[in-house]
């Protein structure tokens, strides 16, 4: 395989390898990565054939993150961003819109989200009636190891703070936005599903309405597995970017939850170190589970007007997200579950299109409050 | 003072009087009394959610009728309460008549320390301590803390109701609280003090046997009075691990049947400081922070490694390791450091 050809099948290849990384009994990786390509060069949508049909506008921007601002793996400050104004946007210069943040998936850029998910869709469903005009964001998260896990690390920078605060306030105070929570929704798929559910219990305050799409990293142990052993030889940035793009991630967590200023120049601790288990940095990424956070942040999660969450039945991470709807329920937190025919990435496009975008456009509010 | 004086003025100010003092320095006034906390509402432990609170004025309080003052939070240890630290039920470095009023009162009239306002809710809880943490078994602790006590004090006294005017400090289990509180409430304080904390450290092989025990209890009432040992655990469980389809407890313990179970392990160990304060040292580094520890205290360990995490994400801390083991000097502590250091930190307009 060229290294051309390697890096245009990234996104698919990526995508979709999270799930045969978190599930070991799948096909082999080579098989998974093989089938995909194929699968998923027609799941991304090139962004020239989107936007070519488009009645709105599709800008990409770039907003500076002063909470990722000095992350110690070199990760840039100023972040793409694409921005979906609908139709009306330029004709109706008084009104006021919802807006859907939307989170992509590990080894993505924002550019592939838009037409993985795709954008245009909206408009689509605008014109069936089964869904309502508003302005769609997708933050580029792409990091040194392909993904920043949305979270807050000294490593690749407070992810959190980013998107919750400012991007938020940077979109409010650039677009006619209804700003505030009851008009703001946040939806991601894999990795962004985990940011999902992520930024949604530290920041009720923000938004109003979730939408889970296949979430990765429920309950990541940090298991030293034969694979993360062989990670210790990664010393250098050139190290990493060697590597095959399916065993990246562990690299991309570590960075996210177990970040270490006092170890360069990857600046973070592995779960392992010299073939022996390391009970500290295990606890870290415990600690960064979907399912160990819930509990703490239950209250959070019962402010909002409503959460869906949703799973392939044959995506490897299926019994993970039916434990985190259990524990949802156990836990009193109203929510949603619902599974489909497909695997981890066949039916984003279709998900997005004929359930998010009405999810969204029937849980937002569509009105001023103020007014 | 004597004791008995130290009484006469306590149940003066209990009564709503200005207690005239016929010698001597003026000083601050004690009272207990009641928060609701809206964030403690439905816990399935059925702890009251109507909260004994301990709150001392300073001595210019009820002199300056115009003059408002910082506030620093305090919490308790575990299997204590507020009034094991300001009587009369004293407890450790408190007894004999050296309560924290009393501390305070010595701090604030020496003329070195700025005043302030002191105020420490009750967590004992059925198992002897809330762990100051956020279950719908035990309530919302850190909501309790950061929002409905700071609000009450803020609309009840005259406090200067902003961020550089608040301060948090606890000992042992509320030493633990501390920091976690304040990893999630940046906006509500901005200066820590951290005494002999505790459950810093994550524990990924519980022993099993500390759940056997527990799991042979029939219901809440049966753990009145346990051993600490056990006591412990089943404070931590609910605290950390909350069930609430689980009756009567409402939660899951460490083991089962002898068997560790790893999910519930896994809850544990996010609850740890030194697991999840890498997520959090954006808002711990927006805080001013003290931290000590005795050198007797088998704490001293987890609370160094605590600073140097702290410390490696260029956070700066004021840190002390004394003579003086978990508990026989804090009342020393609090006059001589933790009041100290607060009055030189926290913004105060005299």
């Amino acid at each position: 395989m060229t290294s051309s050809r390697l890096s245009f099948a990234i996104p698919i290849v990526c995508a979709c390898s999270m799930a045969a990384i978190f599930s070991p009994g799948a096909r082999s990786q080579n098989q998974t990565q093989n089938q995909t390509k194929a699968k998923g060069n027609n799941l991304i949508r090139p962004l020239a054939d989107l936007e070519k049909d488009l009645k709105g506008k599709l800008e990409r921007i770039r907003v500076h993150g002063k909470s990722l601002e000095d992350n110690l793996e070199g990760d840039a400050a100023d972040r793409d961003v694409f921005v979906y104004l609908p139709p009306s946007y330029q004709s109706e210069p008084n009104r006021r819109y919802p807006v859907v943040y939307t989170l992509h998936g590990y080894g993505l850029h924002a550019e592939q989200w838009v037409g993985f998910a795709n954008f245009a869709s909206l408009e689509k469903d605008v014109t069936a009636g089964t869904a309502k005009e508003m302005i769609l964001v997708s933050p580029d998260a792409f990091s040194l190891h392909n993904g920043s896990f949305y979270s807050n690390s000294r490593t690749t920078g407070d992810w959190e703070t980013f998107l919750a605060v400012e991007l938020t306030g940077y979109i409010d105070s650039h677009y006619r936005t209804l700003a505030n929570r009851e008009s703001r929704g946040l939806v991601g798929h894999s990795m962004g599903g985990y940011g999902t559910f992520r930024l949604g219990m530290k920041h009720p305050e923000v938004f109003s309405s979730l939408y889970s799409m296949s979430a990765c990293c429920m309950l990541d142990t940090g298991e030293v597995t034969p694979a993360m052993t062989q990670l210790e030889a990664i010393k250098t940035k050139e190290d990493a970017g060697k590597l095959p793009f399916g065993q990246k991630s562990p690299l991309a967590r570590a960075a996210a939850w177990s970040a270490d200023p006092n170890n360069p120049p990857l600046f973070f601790d592995l779960p392992v170190k010299d073939g022996k288990p390391q009970p500290v940095i295990a606890a870290k990424w415990m600690a960064n589970s979907l399912m160990v956070m819930l509990e703490q942040y239950a209250p959070n999660l019962k402010k909002m007007k409503a959460i869906q969450m949703n799973v392939g039945l044959q995506d490897a991470l299926l019994e993970t997200n039916r434990d985190m709807d259990q524990a949802l329920t156990r836990a009193g937190v109203a929510h949603h579950f619902e599974t489909f025919e497909g695997d981890h990435n066949g039916q984003v496009g279709l998900n997005f299109e004929t359930k998010v975008l009405p999810y969204f456009s029937n849980q937002l509010a569509f009105k001023d409050a103020k007014k | 003072m004597t004791h008995f004086t130290r009484l006469a003025f306590a149940l003066a100010a209990c009564a709503g009087f200005v207690a005239a003092q016929t010698s001597g320095p003026a000083l601050g006034t004690y009272s207990r009394i009641k928060i609701h906390g809206k964030s403690l509402e439905g816990n399935l432990s059925k702890e009251p959610v109507d909260r004994d609170v301990s709150v001392y004025l300073p001595p210019s309080y009820q002199t300056q009728s115009n003059r408002r003052y910082p506030v620093v939070y305090l919490l308790h240890g575990y299997t204590n309460s507020d009034i094991g630290w300001f009587g009369p039920e004293s407890r450790g470095s408190f007894v004999n008549g050296n309560t924290m009023t009393v501390a305070a009162d010595r701090a604030f009239t020496s003329g070195g320390t700025k005043e302030f306002i002191l105020v420490m809710p009750n967590a004992y809880t059925i198992y002897q301590g809330s762990m100051f943490s956020n279950s719908v078994t035990t309530g919302d602790w850190e909501g309790f803390i950061a929002k409905d006590v700071v609000e009450y004090m803020d609309s009840h006294y005259r406090t200067i109701p902003e961020r550089a005017s608040r301060g948090l400090a606890g000992h042992s289990m509320g030493g633990y609280g501390t920091v976690r509180i304040a990893a999630k409430y940046p906006q509500v304080f901005s200066s820590i003090y951290v005494l002999s904390a505790c459950c810093l450290t994550a524990n990924l092989s519980p022993n099993p046997q500390g759940s056997a025990k527990a799991e042979a209890l029939k219901s809440p009432e049966d753990a009145k009075g346990a051993e600490r040992g056990l006591a412990t655990l089943l404070a931590e469980a609910a605290a950390w691990s909350p069930n609430p389809q689980n009756p009567p407890f409402y939660f899951d313990l460490p083991a089962k049947d002898g068997k560790l179970q790893p999910a519930v392990v896994a809850k544990w160990v996010a609850n740890a400081p030194l697991a999840m304060i890498d997520q959090y040292a954006t808002s711990l580094k927006t805080l001013r922070i003290g931290i000590d520890v005795g050198d007797k205290d088998n704490l001293a360990t987890s609370n160094r490694e605590l600073n140097r995490v702290l410390n490696s994400y260029g956070i700066q801390t004021i840190f002390e390791v004394y003579d003086g083991d978990h508990t026989n000097h804090i009342v020393d502590r609090m006059e001589k450091n933790v009041l100290p250091f607060f009055a030189k930190n926290l913004v105060s307009p005299n």
